[in-house]
């Protein structure tokens, strides 16, 4: 059974790269931007 | 994600990064990317690692994912969780940008 996140509490921190290699850090946008995520219902 | 598109250059006015992420493999990802000429981060998750951790409910009987929005602010926090009940079920750009806007102007408040 997953989890849902709850609003106002942390967002879990993730570390995985995207599809040009670059490895993406959701902490990595702390103290310096919002951001959106977007959990796709898949595109293909 | 069209819509995504049209509106991304006012989520970066409001100083904010779009994250896609997906369970299709890297591959996919480029081809839809390269083909629908996106300018947002996309980040396949073909073991679900992020997409369990967030919640993302699969509808066995329609067959596939649905969509989940989070916005986070500058300090981690979740300031908006939605969890679509159906494909079609996604926040509209202008509520989420209005919400982004409402975080900013806090942050700046908070500076004061």
């Amino acid at each position: 059974m997953s989890k849902s996140i709850l609003i106002n509490s942390p967002a879990p921190d993730f570390a995985l790269k995207d599809f040009n290699g670059k490895l993406v850090r959701l902490s990595d946008f702390r103290d310096r931007k919002n951001v959106l995520l977007v959990f796709n219902r898949g595109f293909v | 994600m069209a819509q995504l598109r049209q509106d991304y250059s006012k989520f970066i006015q409001h100083d904010t990064e779009v994250i896609v992420v997906g369970p299709e493999s890297a591959g996919l990802f480029e081809d839809y990317w390269k083909q629908n000429n996106l300018p947002y981060i996309g980040i396949p998750d073909p073991t679900h690692s992020v997409l369990k951790r967030y919640g993302q409910e699969v509808n066995l009987f329609k067959l596939g994912r649905m969509p989940a929005q989070v916005v986070v602010d500058r300090q981690g926090i979740a300031r908006f969780v939605h969890y679509g009940k159906s494909m079609s079920d996604i926040p509209d750009n202008q509520d989420l940008l209005q919400m982004l806007a409402f975080i900013n102007e806090e942050a700046v408040k908070s500076l004061m």
